[in-house]
Parts: structure tokens; sequence; C-alpha cells
């Protein structure tokens, strides 16, 4: 009676999934088809209203470049003190006004790869993630221990909790924007501290020192992420069987042997799940960059999400190579996270998998060959 | 448990260096923000002349009208914009999470497996990569300078979606809808008006975490709204960084802390649920 019930009630399931699939076939799926067609084509974007005006401040080729002058007719430079080149290219239009779109599969992925710029801005990107990533994994690791350890017993826990995830929660521009003020030249607040304590003798300029702005770049990620990873780890021991801690008492292993030889090979679902999201924000890496730095000084913080912004939105409009370059992009992440996973999963937990399978196949066999 | 004198002069200073480390690390995640808002209060002049201060002055009526003199920054205008944005966003997404995820456990339909595990699959796709055929779609549908694109995308939220699940599967039991059927409530009717209430906790949660997101969120905003009027608060936070060079410091920091301040009030009053939801994000996986 029950079964006929609810089937009768099935039509539902399908009605209540409708407005989620409608949302996602047209704001997702649609536009990731489209970005995946304008990769492959020659089609360019238009500037959007209110934009009209933009000039290309950065050039990509070189044959492509027509220097810009303004008024007075000296030539213009940008706020890197590079020249300004108009790239903006007029599209084919049919006698209707719409593009003529042409088809050419891998030229616009061939253009991104022999862009000195986007392997710049790769290197940059991956540069400013693993630095940010590696202390901000290993001092979550070690409050993470801290925490959670029976040990040491620490209180005011949820204080500090609070505090360390709080800058994770502010809006990332406004840090960026709050970070610069801070670094100003040559009155910001680190300048002043630092020659009131005396490590410096004259206000140092940060913004103009690429390795000082990358090193910045970096703590801020390091800083507002640390608390979150650090909350993820720990919710991951407290979810660690406390069983294996009693009997590793009895066997009178110590506290740190218990954290090397049971918390951490335990944690290993959790560790790479950490790892993959941090290697996808990391290298979609925008907001810090563009606004703390705005990619310079000479493009030193130039990500590969800016590289995407100011090829596709900065004036030039080149949607091809922009969603070329997003693609390639998401096929790099996606082979990372992959490797990141064979390299971190349980070896012999897959090869167990792996003798199950054949087992099974084996069964199977034998079982074909009696029928 | 026994302990040897020396292993517990051990123990109490390892818990000194812990609360050291911590304390320091508090510091270091509060005291930016500190500086910003005491300088808030400081004029230009003090601030040039000392940056590092923690005693407020009363410049902050001075700094509000120099910041209120620029034509972009408009903290009145920018909180605005960034709530019905941020609002709508978080309706949509709790609101249609909830239905899919009922639809996922409450009915046995064909398709219900295989949708599932559509949905956990496209969790994993970054909304970064379809950002130039969104913007061109926009384009092409006309929606340019309008807060739609920002709001309906939220309807179909994967993670959210599969957090509702699992909590739907640990509480919830079929007996309260049939009971609800022999009395003759239609199913929407049901899913409106007791399923929905008891989700609450989650609801809450969620709520929390899309509001924030979707408050911050910077790329998409800058690029689809080129009109000032409809600038949200990260896109007038952004124009502040042009105050810098006219060494309008005062008003600089003071429209940073508009636009931190609501975020702090909403944190700090809710961490308690901040923290658990963030923790477990973390169990699920």
């Amino acid at each position: 009676m029950k079964q006929r019930k609810n089937f009768s009630y099935a039509k539902y399931g399908y009605i209540f999934c409708i407005p989620f699939i409608l949302a996602f076939l047209i704001f997702s799926f649609y536009p990731l088809y489209y970005t995946v067609s304008i990769s492959i084509s020659d089609r360019q974007g238009v500037p959007l209203p209110g934009r009209e005006y933009g000039i290309q401040t950065r050039a990509l080729f070189d044959e492509e470049k027509i220097p810009v002058y303004d008024d007075n007719g000296n030539p213009l430079y940008d706020e890197d003190g590079a020249r300004v080149y108009d790239i903006t290219r007029t599209p084919i239009l049919d006698e209707d006004g719409n593009q003529i779109i042409k088809i050419a599969p891998l030229e616009n992925f061939r253009t991104v790869l022999n862009t000195e710029m986007f392997k710049r801005a790769f290197a940059t990107t991956f540069r400013l993630w693993i630095v940010n990533f590696i202390p901000q994994i290993l001092l979550a690791i070690i409050l993470a221990a801290w925490f959670t350890s029976r040990w040491t017993k620490i209180k005011g826990q949820g204080v500090f909790k609070v505090l360390f995830y709080m800058p994770n929660i502010i809006t990332a521009g406004t840090i960026a924007v709050l970070f610069s003020t801070l670094f100003l030249f040559p009155t910001g607040v680190v300048n002043d501290a630092l020659i009131r304590w005396g490590i410096l003798e004259t206000p140092k300029n940060f913004r103009v020192d690429a390795n000082a702005t990358r090193l910045i770049v970096s703590f801020i990620q390091f800083w507002m992420w640390y608390g979150y990873t650090m909350l993820i780890l720990i919710s991951g021991i407290l979810g660690l069987n406390p069983q294996m801690y009693e009997s590793a008492d009895i066997d009178g292993a110590g506290a740190v042997k218990q954290f090397f030889f049971i918390t951490l090979p335990n944690l290993r679902t959790i560790l790479i799940f950490t790892f993959v999201t941090s290697l996808i924000g990391g290298l979609n890496m925008f907001d810090i960059p563009m606004l703390y730095a705005g990619g310079g000084p000479g493009g030193a913080t130039r990500t590969t999400s800016m590289f995407i912004y100011n090829q596709a939105f900065a004036g030039a409009y080149r949607y091809n190579t922009a969603s070329a370059a997003s693609v390639l992009m998401f096929l790099i992440i996606a082979a990372l996270s992959a490797v990141i996973f064979v390299i971190m999963r349980d070896k012999d937990e897959a090869r167990l998998k792996k003798l199950k399978k054949a087992e099974a196949r084996a069964i199977k066999q034998a079982a074909k060959a009696v029928n | 448990m026994t302990e040897t004198k020396a292993k517990k002069t051990f123990r109490i200073g390892f818990k000194v260096v812990i609360y050291i480390v911590c304390i320091i690390l508090g510091i270091m995640s509060i005291l930016p923000f500190i500086i910003m808002f005491v300088n808030a209060t400081r004029s230009s002049v003090q601030i040039q002349q000392q940056a590092l201060s923690l005693v407020p002055s009363n410049f902050l009526a001075d700094n509000m009208r120099a910041l209120s003199r620029g034509r972009t920054f408009n903290a009145i205008v920018g909180f605005r914009n960034s709530m019905i944005i941020s609002s709508g966003a978080t309706i949509c997404a709790t609101y249609f999470s909830c239905l899919t995820a009922y639809a996922l456990t409450a009915y046995d339909w064909r398709f219900r497996k295989s949708v599932f595990t559509f949905i956990v699959a496209v969790m994993m796709i970054p909304g970064q990569l379809s950002a130039i055929g969104f913007v061109q779609f926009m384009y092409n549908i006309n929606m340019v300078n309008n807060f739609l694109p920002f709001i309906l995308p939220a309807i179909a939220a994967p993670p959210i979606v599969f957090f509702m699940r699992q909590y739907l599967l640990s509480t919830f039991s079929l007996d309260i809808v049939n009971a609800a059927r022999i009395d003759g409530s239609h199913e929407f009717r049901t899913f409106n008006f007791i399923v929905l209430p008891m989700m609450k906790p989650a609801i809450a949660m969620q709520a929390i975490f899309v509001f924030v997101g979707t408050w911050n969120q910077l790329l998409m905003p800058m690029i689809l709204l080129t009109d000032v009027r409809l600038y949200t608060m990260p896109i007038m936070v952004r124009q502040l960084s042009g105050n810098l060079y006219n060494t309008n410091f005062g008003s600089v920091y003071l429209g940073l802390s508009m636009s931190v301040l609501p975020l702090f009030i909403v944190y700090f009053s809710l961490s308690k649920y901040i923290i658990a939801g963030v923790q477990l994000g973390g169990v699920k996986e």
C-alpha cells in the first residue's frame, strides 16, 4: 500500500527539481558551453554599456602594437610606467552588424601557450599560492593538534577560533585596500612602526619592490586562510575514532607519537580536501593581487585570473584568447588535483580495491565457465 | 595517571608557549582592523605624522565630509545595493536548495540517484571557468547593469543542496509528511509549512555563508555593473584606493571601516554558528 502511495507522489520529485535544473542549465551550463565555444572561435567581445571609451593598456602581441598618444601628442604611459598601446581590433561584421565568427579549434590555445605574459602569470600564481599554502597548512596542523590535544587541554579555544577565522569573512577587496594603505610609502603604518622600532632607517617603498609585493600578497592570503584550514582540520581530528587513542594510551604511546602515527595518517582524506580546495582557490586568485598592487610592480603579481580579466574586460575584449586561457587553467587545475589525489591517496587501500576487483572478475569468469 | 614533577613543569611550560603563540596570532588577526578604526577618526595630517596609533581622535565628521565629496564612494548606496543582491541570493539559494534536497530525499523517482551524482560532480567546477561566457550571455539578453544576474544563479547552488540533503537524511522522517497527506495537504503546501520550518537551523547556517559570500563578490559585479548608482560595496572600496593618491588617508580608513562594519556585526554576533558551520563543512567530505 505504502509502496503504491509513494509511487503516485513520485512526480513531485521531478517538479521540485525543476527550478534547480533550469537555473543550472541557464546560468551555469550554458555559460560554460558558451565559454568553451568562444575559446575555439575568433569571437571578440563588445564594450559593455558605460565602458565604450576603454583603450587597452597592455599589448599582447608585438606586431599589433599601436602606440597611443595623449592630446598633446606625447606618448601615454600606464601606472607601471609601461607604454600604452591600442590593440582593440575591429571585428569583421556582416550586413546585419553581427560579428562573423570563424572556428579555429586550437589556434587560441596555441596563442595563449605561446604568450610570455601567460606563462609568467601562471608561474607567478603558482608561486603566490605555494608560498602561502605551505606555512598555512603547517601552522593549521600545529594549531589543530594543540587545540585537540588531551594532554594540554587549552582553554579559551572559542575566542582563538573566532579571532583566527575572522579575516576569512571580511571582503577580500577591503583587506587588499587596507593592506595597501598600511604599507603606504612614505607615511604608512608599517613604515612608521619599522622606523620607530629602529628596524628601518628611512621609509621603504614596498610597492616598487617585486619580491616584497609578492611576499605581502602571499602573507595576506596566508593570514586570511589559516584559520579556515585549522577549523577544517580540527573537525577532522574530532571525527576520528577515540578508541584508537585509547588503545594507543594502553600501549604507552606519547602525545607526539600518537599525533604522527594515528592523527596524521587518518587525516588523509581531509588533507586531500584542504589541498585540492586550496589549489583551486589559489590558482584562481584575483581579488588580493588585483586590489593590493594591481598586478604590479611590472607584472610581478599578475595572476592568471588577472591575465584573463585584462584580456577580456579591460579594454581589448579578446574574449577568444581569454576563454582559451580559462579552459587551459581549468585543465591544469584538474590535472594537478588528480596528481595530488594519486600521490596522497591510501596506497594500501587502492591495492586492496584492485585485488577485490580482480577477485570479483575471477569469480565471474569461474561462474561463466561453470555455466 | 601520575606525572613526575619534571614532566608537569614541561607540560605547563609547553602550555605557556601555546598561549603566547595563540595570543600573538589573535592580535595579528585583529590589529589591522583596530588601526583602521582608529585612523578613521584621525585627520590626514595626524596620520602622516604618526600612522601607527591606538588613540582615537575627533576628526570622524571631517573624514565623513571628505569621503562624501568623492564622486564614486557612497556608503549608503553601496550598502543598499549589496544588501539587495545578498538578500536576494540568500533567499534563492536557501529556499530552492531545500526544495531540491527535499525532492531528492522524500520522493522515490527514477533519476533521483543520477541527479544527486550530477550535483556532487558539478560542485567541483570553479565558477570562474565560465565567467566570459556568462558575461557575453548576460550582454546578449540585456542584463548588464541589472541585479538579476547575481541573484537568479543562486537558485542552483550544488554545495548547499548537498548540505541540506545530509541534514534532511539525518533529521527527517516521512511520517509527518504522510500525516499531512491524510489531512489533505497539497505536497507544495506541506513543503512550505511543515518541512521548511523544520529545516530552520540548517537554513540559518547556510544563509550566513551565502550572504557573506555574495556580499564579498568582486569580479562579476565589477564587470557587469558599469553604472555608479548600482555599485556594490566591494566595488566602492576599490574606488577608495584612488583617494590614496590625494593623501586623503583619514577618509580612506573611514570608507574601509564602513565596508567592514556590517560584516563585523554579523560575524561577532553569529560567530558561534559560523564556526560550527565551517567545522560541519569539513566533516561532510
